[in-house]
């Protein structure tokens, strides 16, 4: 591990370098994102005065695009927490550099896919409606319902990340506090909440530590396994298998990798940080990548079997038109994204070849979005009873939506970027070799 | 600097001079008198302090045990409080019901070990011991409290540890 083995001071240095003053580029770059983003808002209200009549929703298609985002947003939550819980427990050290920001994209992707039920009910006034609590008509919501558990599901998975991610960053920010002066010391101060670096402090922190991990751990399972429920516990074809809840936790697990490298190449090449993601990361990443590529290729093969072993009659009719009938390119395109694109990564050349790698982690984006469309949207076109069949298409409100999620979602990634150390810098120490007298002596001979 | 608790803070730049320092005062049984600063948590630390486990897990278990029984019984409770029947399912019906008590343990044990870090590393307090604010950098430290009579002979024992410089409250 010695390429990642550096100095104490030079971490903090290096790492709080990214909290300088902001370039012109990265506030034309956050200028663009913001009109984006209010370009989205403009959709939004647009939906909430004319109704959902402008959405392209209609029977029998009452899931589309926002439910697409949805699926999408929660999946790439999930690779912040596969690095930043389960490849704790596992103790596998390439998680150190990359897991901060990983962990900031899980709280983002959650904080936006949270917002498309919302959009989706039309009536957003009105969702308080699914949280349980008391009320004067002496209505409790339906805990049996899917929808429900993913209410929950989704619920406890952004609380539990954030805490997890919060407690992460205390250590952290007590460093800026130390390094800081005037009013942003008070400001880190009083976020460092009493941090003093203490072993009466770390032998808590790390033993709560471990425990958050081992919560995330089950937790990050379930909470795609739910969302899959939502579609697997109903009688739609293409829908009801019991296949869904590994397919679609492989899914986003691979979803969620693909966006971590895609963000982390630019930025790695942006603060010059070489040094500290080096390209063992991404080969690693891109090892996972290629994994759940495997597994989600091995589902969409399964689930062709199983169309035409059940012999059920309906589920070989959608598996058939997903393939070649009126949703035939987005059904190509996840296809050729999720199974085919990855292929080129067995090769060490391409897995240690950054230009190749982010071209592929977006084909690989953009083929999970399609695959999570052509679920939803090809399975409710065409039903059991052919008089009750209908089209589907995305309205323009409903893609200025979905681009001003994208947005938001990089609007909160370049403000924490700015804000708080996007590697984590303790946990940087914990890898290296700490100072004793033996290596001081070794470098002042060198 | 008269307000804080009477004390020396030995700074250390190296690792093993801080371990040989804990191993001295452990030795002369002032385990509660002393408090070790590091940058980062380090096993070889751990090993020369020797403290029983955190206390935390007691949190994590009982906040997890309490969201599990909540979310059993609050699942049953609401159910039989406002009848809805869906096609042939059972009113109280503990398998979907595993769903919400398995989110609400997760939830729930999340929030009480958060708590166990709070309580337990008292956080949210306003620091009263001298403090160096290279602890956070790469020096370690040994605070040991003890009266100003005994000041200079501590110092001479943290500098015979491989402290680089004592501070004095």
């Amino acid at each position: 591990m010695k390429e990642i083995n550096f100095p104490y001071s030079d971490i903090n240095r290096d790492i709080l370098r990214t909290l300088e003053k902001p370039s012109v580029k990265y506030l034309i770059l956050m200028t663009i994102i913001v009109s984006g983003l209010l370009f989205g808002i403009g959709c939004w209200f647009y939906q909430l005065k004319e109704g959902m009549g402008v959405a392209g929703l209609n029977h029998p298609v009452g899931w589309g695009v926002y439910i697409t985002d949805f699926v999408f947003w929660v999946g790439i939550g999930h690779a912040g927490t596969l690095i930043s819980a389960i490849l704790f427990l596992f103790r596998a050290r390439w998680r150190n550099a990359i897991f901060r920001s990983a962990e900031a994209m899980t709280i983002f992707a959650v904080m936006t896919a949270g917002l498309f039920p919302l959009i989706h009910v039309g009536r957003a006034w009105l969702a308080w409606w699914l949280i349980p609590y008391p009320n004067q008509r002496e209505l409790w919501v339906n805990f049996r319902s899917p929808l429900l558990w993913d209410v929950f599901a989704v619920g406890t998975y952004f609380s539990v990340s954030s805490i997890f991610f919060c407690v992460g960053l205390i250590p952290d920010i007590s460093i800026i506090r130390d390094r800081a002066k005037g009013l942003r010391k008070k400001i880190y101060g009083l976020l460092a909440v009493g941090w003093d670096s203490s072993y009466s402090q770390w032998r808590h922190f790390m033993a709560g530590y471990g425990f958050f991990a081992a919560l995330c751990t089950p937790l990050v399972l379930s909470v795609h396994s739910v969302v899959s429920w939502d579609f697997a516990v109903s009688l739609v074809p293409g829908w009801h298998s019991t296949i869904f809840a590994p397919y679609f936790v492989a899914g986003a697990v691979f979803s969620g990798m693909a966006m971590v490298m895609t963000i982390l190449i630019p930025f790695r090449k942006i603060f010059s940080l070489e040094k500290y993601l080096t390209i063992w990361h991404f080969d690693m990443m891109a090892r996972l990548v290629l994994t759940t590529s495997s597994i989600v290729g091995f589902s969409y093969l399964t689930e062709y079997f199983i169309a035409w072993y059940s012999d059920d009659q309906f589920e070989g009719f959608i598996f058939w038109e997903r393939a070649f009938g009126k949703y035939a390119v987005p059904f190509w395109l996840m296809i050729f994204c999720n199974m085919i694109a990855p292929l080129p990564l067995w090769f060490k050349k391409i897995r240690t070849n950054l230009t190749w790698v982010f071209f592929i982690t977006i084909l690989i984006n953009v083929g999970m979005w399609f695959e999570r469309f052509n679920i939803i949207v090809s399975s409710l076109t065409q039903e059991y009873d052919p008089y009750a069949w209908g089209w589907y298409q995305p309205s323009w409100v409903e893609l200025g939506i979905t681009f001003g999620s994208f947005c938001w979602f990089f609007m909160w990634f370049f403000l924490f970027i700015r804000f708080f150390p996007s590697m984590a810098i303790t946990e940087m120490k914990e890898i290296a070799d700490p100072p004793t007298r033996a290596n001081s002596a070794a470098q002042e001979v060198s | 600097m008269s307000a804080n608790p009477e004390g020396v803070l030995g700074v250390f730049s190296h690792m093993d001079a801080l371990i040989d320092g804990i191993k001295h005062f452990k030795s002369k049984g002032m385990e509660s008198k002393m408090k070790v600063y590091s940058p980062a948590p380090l096993h070889a630390i751990d090993d020369a302090l020797d403290e029983p486990p955190s206390p935390v897990r007691l949190f994590t278990l009982f906040g997890g045990m309490l969201g599990c029984t909540f979310g059993y019984t609050f699942t049953a409770f609401s159910s039989m409080d406002w009848i809805l029947p869906t096609s042939g399912k059972p009113i109280v019906a503990p398998i979907a019901f595993t769903v919400i008590a398995f989110e609400l343990t997760v939830l729930f044990g999340a929030i009480f070990t958060l708590l166990g870090i709070v309580v337990n590393a008292r956080l949210f307090r306003k620091r009263k011991l001298i403090y160096d604010e290279r602890f956070t950098e790469d020096k370690f430290g040994i605070y040991v409290s003890c009266p100003p009579t005994e000041y200079d002979a501590m110092e001479k024992v943290l500098s015979e540890c491989g402290a680089e410089e004592v501070k004095r409250a």
